[in-house]
């Protein structure tokens, strides 16, 4: 089986067509916008967090139908799970989670999502749960401007 | 004309690949790599620091390749100065011109179609100095937008740097018409030539630019060395960059004194074997000439131009007139996801913003796919290209 045969399978296409928590989240207590440095594709993760669990996740950004699928499944799966659950997981559990083989050149759309989700975790809890540039420009706000 | 690809090891060695991300990096022929490593089998020393046989011998072959490059782009009135490439070329001049910047020029020109290195270091050279950075407007057919550049570039304009031409769009501006505009605003005109040099015919005279910048490893060279080619009258009045080893004439306890140009914009030791690799791949062009090179990026480009535009929901960002390089996306769907996919058959081209998130942003997508060619490649990776992208379409079901 080829590479893109292992990681385009149906369940892909449905979760990136059809996204699950797609859209902003009303009362969100820490949040993480990250960009894919290769191709300058956004996510913007809105969290409800309390006593270290996930309540509610959603998200909004563009990608592409690895990076959303990716998205799409793992905020559903990771609603209820505490931080250090979520700290925990890696490219195997979005592996495993999708039923797909994961390429080496795709790995960071796979994970923008996950990584967007652990750096809101670690933020959060902060006194300023917001990040800043090297210029004290706030980035979360320029991430939202620009998606 | 003959197609030069059995010149190039990396096909040999990676049977069935198509190559068509040359903008990025092109590959090296053979020659090359041998002539690289012949110098660090046999010839290497450090240049301009012993007096002994292998380092004269090292320091003379470096500064032929410097004339070399020098008569290779009508540089006779400049001085070439080695870089790390583009993007150091770029960030040298960027440090380097904010203390000879003359009353009352208090902005910098440039285009949305830059690479970021020549965007980023303006911004900052803005940043630390209060100068504004203005965008010349690009086209929707993909054009530099001339009437904008014309109310754009004025007596406040201290620099203007452009692409020769655009990494994502293949547009190729015309600089005489950007420099008769510098030259009546009395600005500096900086031309970045990295998709051009070695790919046509350039001469800075007919250009008519103070500096003009290119990296070894698009035309055949090594990764790791550039070139910075500037007017003697301006190098003379900056101040270098870096400094340490080989770019001093004296040096106290209190203060130095620096070498003649251009060892003065070169601080520390060289990356030699890589411009020996530069003078190298010259002659290897040079061997063929670079017209030949010319005709056979715009043969390749007009061919892909037609064959892509068969391509049902195929979006190309490039006009007819581009040159070695085409944008395009297909339909809705994500350019990694389509070089993804193409990849698995064996053919290598460029997804997301190509360093050009601004161009981007005016073209209104997150990113694009990008094809390039360079004289390995034929008709025919073309016609295995558009078999691979119309399987793209069946995998989504486009």
């Amino acid at each position: 089986m080829s590479s893109h045969e292992e990681m385009y399978r149906e369940n892909v296409f449905e979760l990136f067509k059809n996204p699950l928590n797609y859209g902003k989240l009303e009362g969100s207590n820490c949040s993480c916008s990250l960009s894919n440095l290769i191709c300058g594709d956004n996510i913007f993760v809105e969290i409800i967090l309390k006593d270290g669990e996930v309540k509610d996740i959603r998200f909004t950004g563009s990608g592409c139908a690895i990076s959303i699928a990716c998205a799409s499944a793992l905020s559903e799966d990771i609603k209820g799970r505490n931080e250090k659950e979520i700290l925990g997981m890696g490219l195997n559990y979005v592996e495993d989670l999708l039923e797909i083989k994961i390429s080496a050149g795709r790995s960071k759309c796979a994970l923008l999502f996950l990584d967007a989700v652990k750096e809101a975790l670690r933020r959060c809890g902060d006194s300023h749960r917001r990040s800043f540039d090297v210029h004290g420009e706030d980035i979360n706000k320029k991430m939202e401007e620009f998606i | 004309m003959k197609n030069n690809k059995s010149d190039f090891p990396i096909f040999e060695n990676n049977k069935g690949l198509v190559y068509l991300d040359s903008a990025s990096t092109s590959q090296m022929p053979k020659v090359v790599i041998d002539r690289v490593t012949k110098f660090s089998e046999a010839e290497n020393s450090n240049v301009g620091r012993g007096i002994y046989d292998l380092s004269v011998k090292a320091g003379e072959e470096f500064e032929s390749v410097r004339r070399k490059v020098s008569d290779f782009i009508g540089g006779k009135n400049g001085e070439v100065i080695f870089t790390s490439g583009t993007t150091m070329s770029l960030n040298l001049l960027s440090y380097a011109l904010q203390g000879i910047i003359g009353d009352g020029k208090d902005e910098i020109v440039i285009s949305e179609m830059e690479h970021h290195s020549n965007i980023v270091c303006w911004q900052e050279l803005c940043r630390r100095s209060g100068m504004k950075l203005k965008f010349i407007p690009v086209l929707d057919n993909f054009e530099l937008d001339y009437v904008g550049a014309k109310r754009l570039i004025c007596e406040k304009t201290a620099i203007v740097s452009l692409c020769h031409v655009s990494n994502v769009l293949g547009t190729v501006n015309n600089l005489e018409k950007v420099s008769s505009l510098t030259k009546k605003a009395n600005a500096i005109f900086v031309v970045d030539a990295a998709q051009s040099v070695g790919h046509m015919d350039v001469d800075v005279e007919k250009v008519g630019c103070d500096f003009l910048v290119f990296s070894a490893h698009k035309i055949f060279g090594p990764m790791g060395v550039g070139v910075l080619w500037g007017k003697n009258e301006i190098l003379k009045k900056m101040n270098p960059l870096l400094f340490g080893g080989g770019m001093i004439s004296f040096v106290s306890k209190e203060e130095s004194s620096w070498a003649k140009i251009p060892e003065k914009f070169e601080a520390g030791t060289q990356n030699v074997s890589g411009v020996i690799g530069l003078g190298s791949a010259i002659d290897y062009l040079n061997g063929f000439g670079t017209k030949t090179v010319e005709e056979c990026l715009k043969r390749l480009f007009t061919y892909a131009f037609g064959r892509l535009k068969e391509i049902n929901g195929i979006k190309i960002y490039s006009g007819e007139n581009g040159f070695g390089i085409i944008s395009f996306n297909l339909g809705g769907i994500h350019s990694h996801d389509v070089a993804s996919i193409v990849n698995d058959y064996g053919i290598a081209i460029r997804a997301g913003h190509h360093c050009a998130m601004p161009l981007m942003k005016r073209l209104g997508v997150d990113g694009t796919c990008r094809i390039s060619f360079q004289i390995y490649n034929s008709e025919d990776d073309v016609d295995r290209l558009i078999e691979d992208l119309k399987k793209v379409l069946e995998v989504f079901r486009e």
